[in-house]
């Protein structure tokens, strides 16, 4: 096991809501969870590994957009409700302008070629942040094989077998929770 | 106009809390909900559904597009309030309740036990929209390549995204 890197103070409302607002505003292409672990784990170092992975699996779970929602759980462990509320205004607000003056360029211009070869780019980018987080994740936080071996069968239920994703959690993660429970007690 | 609030608060409302799983599990009858209201064309939701992937910020940001498309700012307003609001109190909720948990052995088994599903649902992301890429394996290739930069140099994301883009349109 990674020793714990050690954690920096937790910010102010309006430094958490400024954050959140740089993230959003990266996030092209999708990648959004990817662009918050960089910046809240690795850059800042305001939440632990750990921490940050287990809000983001309850996140997908529960419902509601994932990275909404992952704002809301990094908002409310760093300051609570009003760290909630900054953080999620700060993910949502700034894109929100850009989606309408996209919606309008739409509606006045319509789609051109070149615009779907940068927009087909940048996706294609942006699923290799996404593919980074994974494996940075897995190597910080994975104690051996067994994890992989875990994580691997999630992979083929959902990315291969199209499971829908609540199946695979219900049929990986209790086993995945009672070999930690058992491996705590050593 | 108010009918018109009021019917986009109710229909999202109800997308944000049975969206189980994140917001594509709703995009069907999200689909069906706005062709039925008149709010878009199918046509119109589908390219609404690129811009939102494509634009920065979440991608959920499609309710933003059609409560605009219904009712200006004010409709890009409460459909997205709607949408988000719901969910994330649940959200807050739950986050509240289990920090004051106090520290025990099956608290750690479940933070460390929810780790492999993590990166296994995050990895099967990166395989369900490769699949659904116009070219899977020239995509699948440009996020290796990117991943792998990422990875061993301290370029910024940003940089990187603008050269693919850019690629992508040279080589059209």
């Amino acid at each position: 096991m990674t020793p714990e890197q050690p954690q920096a103070e937790p910010p102010g409302l309006l430094a958490l809501a400024l954050s959140f607002a740089r993230i959003g505003m990266s996030s092209f292409g999708g990648g959004n969870a990817a662009w918050i672990r960089r910046e809240l784990v690795e850059r800042r170092r305001w939440l632990a590994q750990d921490e940050f992975l287990t809000g983001y699996a309850m996140c997908q779970v529960m419902p509601g957009a994932t990275t909404v929602n992952l704002s809301i759980f990094c908002g409310t462990k760093l300051r609570g409700a009003a760290g909630a509320l900054s953080a999620c205004a700060g993910i949502v607000l700034p894109p929100m302008l850009i989606i309408v003056l996209a919606g309008l360029a739409y509606f006045h211009v319509g789609k051109s070629p070149l615009m779907q070869h940068l927009l087909a780019g940048v996706s294609a980018a942006a699923v290799g942040l996404t593919l980074q987080m994974g494996l940075s994740s897995a190597r910080r936080s994975f104690g051996g094989r067994i994890e992989w071996l875990l994580a691997l069968a999630v992979i083929a239920m959902v990315g291969w077998l199209r499971w829908p994703i609540l199946d695979a959690i219900a049929s990986v993660g209790p086993l995945s929770i009672l070999l930690a429970y058992h491996r705590a007690g050593r | 106009m108010l009918r018109n609030l009021a019917d986009l608060a109710r229909v999202f409302a109800t997308l944000s809390l049975i969206s189980i799983g994140g917001g594509s599990a709703v995009i069907a009858e999200m689909q069906r909900q706005v062709i039925a209201h008149n709010w878009a064309t199918p046509r119109e939701f589908l390219d609404f559904y690129a811009i939102a992937r494509s634009a920065p910020g979440p991608g959920m940001q499609l309710v933003t597009l059609i409560g605009w498309r219904v009712a200006g700012w004010a409709g890009a307003l409460v459909a997205s309030v709607a949408m988000f609001l719901p969910s994330g109190l649940l959200v807050y909720l739950v986050t509240t309740i289990w920090g004051r948990l106090p520290e025990s052995r099956w608290k750690q088994a479940i933070t460390r036990g929810l780790a492999p599903l993590a990166v296994g649902l995050t990895l099967a992301s990166v395989v369900t929209l490769l699949r659904s890429a116009d070219h899977p394996l020239v995509a699948a290739a440009t996020s290796l390549v990117c991943a792998a930069a990422l990875m061993s140099t301290k370029v910024s994301p940003l940089l990187l995204l603008a050269l693919i883009g850019a690629a992508y349109v040279v080589a059209g």
